[in-house]
């Protein structure tokens, strides 16, 4: 390992510990766990017959999904309605909700389009209402389901930009923030993922 | 060649102005519109003491001259209203050189014969967007300037005019290395407009395959000044 990869890892190490503690707080066991189940991606698609967040709170207390592989989706009526509904969050949660039943297919080679606008929003136009406005303006739902989804990724990438979006946003979020939503644990999940996505790049450069 | 320095500072401006003025076939225009963040009135009452502050503490008198040949054009609106479109039309520019922070539109790309020149502190086109600089040094690749001629989208302009490696290793924090690298459009500006003079200037291809990168975390940024610190006691 050169003088580079060493001081990166060793950056992303000391992240790790320092979200590991953070997530204890918010008492999820799971997120503690050294080793973690390894994920595939798909090949192709992930069929699966349950719900979205439903499957993202399995994946993020490391638990399996059943599921089959099959046939991706129409993408290009998704990739337009999605880029449509930038001013509707609720419609757009909605949207990729109904997308990514199984969580692990926004890493399917056909996500691109998707998993760059969903990085371009997250870091130009979120993040400029939140520093400059208040997070309190976002549909916390929305901005925690797309932030879930790209952690997810960041997991399969060795593309830094994903696993700094989620550096970004830790830095960014105030600790206690706590959204008032039915599904407020994405929260959690979204820390589980990223300790993940720390765990397997700090790995990697090793 | 007729040249316009896009602008919201005077200051800014006239650094460059300074360093192209005497270029051979040049006659070179300031051309200063509001800031985004700032009302017309607010951005042009900071740029007149700007103007009094430059000429009054460097003996200088060009500011004046600048003034009085029509040279210096105060823009009320954006750069994209059709009233600031129209005066830039009628100065009939060859090529503006970008030293505002804005995105252009095609009506106030149009304006320009050529277009305008932007300097760039990264390699096209494979470092687009914010903190290129940053996300050079991390990924371990090249650091340089690249001249292009911008378009609407986030640094896609298809032609890149000059591009060229800058050392920065005896620079120790990113603050101080982006602070040089961008003062080195009142450098690579000049050269650029050289290149544009001379016999039928080339161009490499920006094709926009390279990613956008984004503002970075400061987890990475503290990892980036690690690294330049690295690379100054390597030597």
């Amino acid at each position: 390992m050169n003088t580079r990869q060493q001081i990166i890892a060793n950056a992303l190490r000391q992240r790790h510990d320092e979200v590991c503690k953070t997530a204890s707080i918010t008492a999820l066991t799971a997120i503690e766990a050294q080793q973690f189940r390894r994920w595939s991606p798909p090949e192709t698609w992930f069929e699966s017959t349950g719900d979205s967040l439903s499957a993202i709170r399995a994946l993020a207390a490391d638990e399996q999904i059943a599921c089959t592989e099959t046939a991706p989706p129409d993408e290009s009526s998704f990739f337009d309605d999605l880029q449509a509904s930038i001013r509707e969050p609720q419609r757009r949660f909605e949207l990729l909700m109904t997308r990514y039943l199984h969580p692990l297919n926004v890493a399917a080679s056909s996500e691109y389009r998707v998993r760059e606008h969903l990085l371009e929003r997250l870091m130009v136009a979120d993040r400029s209402r939140i520093e400059q406005h208040s997070l309190h303006l976002l549909h916390a739902g929305d901005l925690l389901l797309r932030l879930n989804l790209i952690a997810i990724y960041a997991s399969f990438t060795t593309d830094l930009r994903y696993l700094d979006a989620l550096n970004y946003y830790y830095e960014l979020l105030p600790s206690a923030w706590s959204p008032e939503l039915p599904h407020n644990w994405l929260r959690v999940s979204f820390l589980s993922f990223y300790v993940r996505a720390l765990a397997v790049h700090f790995t990697h450069t090793n | 060649m007729r040249t316009g320095i896009l602008a919201h500072s005077f200051s800014s401006a006239f650094t460059i102005y300074k360093a192209v003025q005497d270029l051979p076939g040049q006659e070179v225009f300031i051309i200063l519109s509001p800031s985004p963040h700032r009302s017309a009135t607010a951005s042009h009452l900071a740029n007149l003491a700007r103007f009094v502050v430059t000429t009054l503490k460097g003996f200088d008198l060009k500011p004046l001259q600048l003034l009085a040949t029509g040279k210096l054009i105060f823009l009320r609106r954006p750069l994209h209203n059709e009233q600031s479109v129209d005066t830039l039309r009628k100065l009939e520019l060859d090529v503006g050189l970008h030293k505002a922070g804005v995105i252009y539109r095609d009506v106030t790309i149009n304006a320009f014969r050529l277009g305008i020149l932007n300097h760039h502190i990264g390699i096209l086109p494979a470092y687009r967007g914010r903190s290129v600089l940053e996300w050079s040094i991390l990924q371990g690749d090249t650091v340089g300037i690249t001249v292009f001629f911008v378009d609407t989208g986030i640094d896609t302009g298809a032609r890149i005019l000059m591009s060229e490696e800058v050392d920065i290793t005896s620079y120790t924090s990113v603050a101080e290395a982006k602070e040089y690298l961008f003062n080195l459009d009142r450098i690579f500006f000049p050269k650029a407009l050289a290149l544009l003079t001379g016999s039928e200037p080339s161009f490499q291809l920006n094709d926009g395959t390279g990613p956008r990168y984004f503002v970075m975390s400061k987890l990475f940024e503290g990892v980036v000044d690690r690294l330049l610190q690295a690379k100054h006691r390597a030597g």
